[in-house]
């Protein structure tokens, strides 16, 4: 036993923890305490994953078998270099909103003890090696989402988290279906087992139906187009930092789930031999990339038209998956935490600008860099990351991705990742434009939060910490682009094989 | 008569067939926000047992119970036990959003709420200014409520007999719901 921690802690922790801040709340009556058990419960969770992750990305996987069955039957956890830097971004990510909400709030024992349950399940999402318990995470880190958007306390919430709750639980269910299928084709559930497990051979019925619905199921978490309609809705009745702890994990997961999917369980040799599955991926990313570039053009409101961007930048990661290169699946990766990392960004930045400011739409962000330069000059570079100009991380992912495309020779998903870099930027270049380039408009008055002055200026500095932190990781991870792919790409030649 | 003969043979499956599509049908068509939620239930009870009639063995035998037959395969039988444990926490969260629901706008159709959310200018089709969005809006409380009759569309709704009572019921069972 030289494993340096057992990931089962990974999840059990969070999982444990998520009982706290609502018990310290509630039971003791101490709220101050609540945020303050959550933050060491994901200190904690963050040092088990740097543990696990270094010795993961230095080539040695962490695996281990929950109740010491074998592996065909018991349900393994496993920490490879594909995984880890998912658990990195989901622990860098929930440090970061829990940073932001210290003063921002919501801060409540029941929103941290959601925030924990979320942790818990992404986490199992990326760790587990089993297909049905994927399903239970899926639907664990879907519970805690749904309860997630419903914070903000008011109808507009709750109606988008029902309908968040109804898209994502028949997604789940899809997923359940597919799981129902692929036990009856190949006898057992367990990621390893899998491959050559197909009694008939992978181009059968029921392993192809197996892996359509499983992606069907996990794209309506994805929010690919057209089942993307409870992404904006959800995300803009959140508060922000809840779209911005949603749009970092939960579709990023799923994206994950799939990729996962594909090479480790159903392998690559289902392309080859089912020649429509990589058609029909590559059509609903190319679809996704262009309708969500559509939407957000027509969209007035900066949350939705992050949510919009969103459908558009996962249709980039699924082309990504369907070519299945090792460049493309190195740019998947990249692409999925850069996103994840910048979006988040961006939903604090936004969510501190309609507090700070009172702005919501496009037009309402004329003159903010006189009104507030460092959030002004974060959200430019975060624009920049989603658009995909260098040196930033959304460069690097598309670039890797585009290159997988060339490389697999698909010249029409190339063509429209290239394409999606000068859609997004119809609708960042006004925003930018206003940002950066008007002047602030006649009376408009500096809205606070509370008629507290010393709260607001508070709230900027928490909160603009982050944001700016995120901001430096999108230039960060786009300068060291070439660092991070080395690290990930041993793994993914491994499962390529 | 032969394909109905094959039907009969899949009888399990033909009905898992029907309640996926019925499921799916009532969560998509149905505009009453309570039979949505049923509507659910019914769709991932038709995957259930779909897996349950996936587990039948004919003439299984156990590796450790000497008694005869019949078996089936158990692990399909505790997938689904773990599956209705998921689908009961959903359809809880589910009801608690829709009490939330009926608090706010004094509905559960669907059309009714939307066009109580558009009147308050935060419907999902707003895409413009105005989005009422206070990030910490513990300000609103019952009293602000709107009354059931400021939405001329309830009228107009089509009201079959049988929802009345189950918006009344809500309405007087949970009047302690509202404020958690």
């Amino acid at each position: 036993m030289t494993d340096p921690a057992d990931p089962a802690l990974l999840v059990a922790v969070p999982l444990v923890a998520s009982v706290l801040p609502v018990a310290v709340e509630v039971v003791l009556s101490r709220p101050r305490w609540a945020w303050r058990v959550a933050v060491a419960a994901v200190a904690g969770y963050t040092g088990l994953v740097v543990v696990l992750s270094e010795s993961a990305l230095a080539g040695e996987p962490v695996r281990t078998v929950l109740g010491g069955f074998s592996v065909a039957y018991g349900i393994p956890l496993v920490v490879d270099g594909l995984s880890a830097p998912f658990l990195l971004l989901t622990a860098a990510v929930a440090l970061g909103v829990l940073a932001a909400v210290r003063v921002d709030g919501p801060r409540s024992g029941p929103f941290l003890s959601l925030v924990l349950l979320l942790v818990a399940g992404v986490t199992g999402v990326a760790v587990t090696a089993d297909v049905f318990n994927l399903y239970v995470f899926l639907e664990i880190s879907g519970l805690a989402s749904y309860a997630l958007v419903a914070v903000a306390d008011d109808g507009a919430a709750a109606v988008a988290a029902l309908k968040y709750l109804l898209v994502g639980t028949v997604g789940a269910s899809l997923y359940l279906l597919g799981v129902a299928y692929v036990y009856v084709a190949a006898g057992t559930l367990s990621v390893a087992a899998l491959p050559g497990a197909f009694a008939g051979g992978l181009d059968g019925t029921l392993p192809v139906a197996a892996f359509a619905l499983m992606t069907t199921g996990l794209a309506v978490k994805m929010a690919l187009f057209p089942i993307h309609g409870w992404k904006p809705d959800a995300y803009a009745a959140a508060p922000g930092s809840v779209a911005a702890l949603l749009s970092a994990l939960v579709s990023t997961v799923a994206a994950y789930a799939v990729l996962r999917l594909l090479l480790s369980a159903f392998t690559v040799d289902l392309l080859r031999v089912a020649p429509l599955v990589r058609p029909a991926l590559v059509t609903a990313g190319v679809v996704s990339i262009g309708a969500g570039s559509v939407l957000a053009v027509r969209t007035a409101d900066v949350r939705r038209l992050l949510a919009y961007s969103s459908v558009a930048q996962f249709g980039i990661v699924t082309v990504g998956i369907a070519l299945a290169t090792p460049t493309g699946v190195v740019g998947v990766v990249v692409q999925l935490v850069g996103h994840a990392v910048t979006k988040a960004g961006f939903y604090l930045a936004a969510a501190a600008l309609a507090a700070g400011y009172g702005v919501r739409t496009v037009d309402d962000y004329a003159g903010l860099a006189a009104r507030t330069p460092v959030l002004a000059g974060a959200v430019g570079v975060l624009a920049l990351g989603l658009v995909g100009i260098p040196p930033t991380v959304g460069f690097a992912g598309k670039l890797y991705v585009l290159l997988g495309a060339l490389e697999g020779g698909a010249p029409i998903a190339a063509a429209a990742i290239l394409a999606s870099t000068l859609t997004s930027l119809v609708y960042f270049a006004p925003l930018l434009q206003r940002v950066f380039a008007e002047p602030v408009p006649d009376a408009v008055p500096r809205v606070g939060v509370t008629a507290d002055g010393d709260r607001r200026s508070k709230l900027e500095r928490a909160t603009v910490g982050v944001v700016a932190g995120a901001a430096v990781l999108t230039l960060a991870l786009g300068l060291g682009a070439a660092a991070f792919a080395d690290l990930v790409a041993p793994t993914v030649e491994g499962v390529l094989g | 008569m032969s394909a109905l003969s094959v039907l009969l043979a899949r009888l399990p499956y033909v009905v898992a067939v029907l309640l996926v599509g019925l499921g799916l049908v009532t969560v998509v068509d149905d505009e009453h926000l309570v039979r949505k939620v049923v509507g659910l239930n019914v769709f991932q009870t038709g995957i259930f047992l779909f897996l349950v009639a996936a587990a039948v063995r004919r003439g299984g035998r156990s590796p450790n119970v000497a008694r005869p037959g019949p078996y089936v395969d158990p692990v399909p039988q505790v997938l689904v036990l773990t599956a209705i444990v998921v689908g009961v926490s959903v359809t809880g969260v589910a009801l608690a959003l829709v009490v939330r629901i009926y608090y706010t706008y004094g509905s559960l159709r669907e059309e009714t709420v939307r066009a109580a959310m558009a009147a308050e200018g935060s419907g999902p089709s707003s895409t413009d200014r105005e989005h009422p969005v206070d990030e910490r809006s513990d300000e609103r409380r019952a009293d602000e409520f709107p009354a059931e009759d400021e939405f001329p569309a309830d009228e107009e709704a089509p009201v079959d007999d049988e929802d009345r009572p189950d918006d009344d019921r809500l309405d007087t069972a949970g009047s302690g719901v509202n404020d958690r």
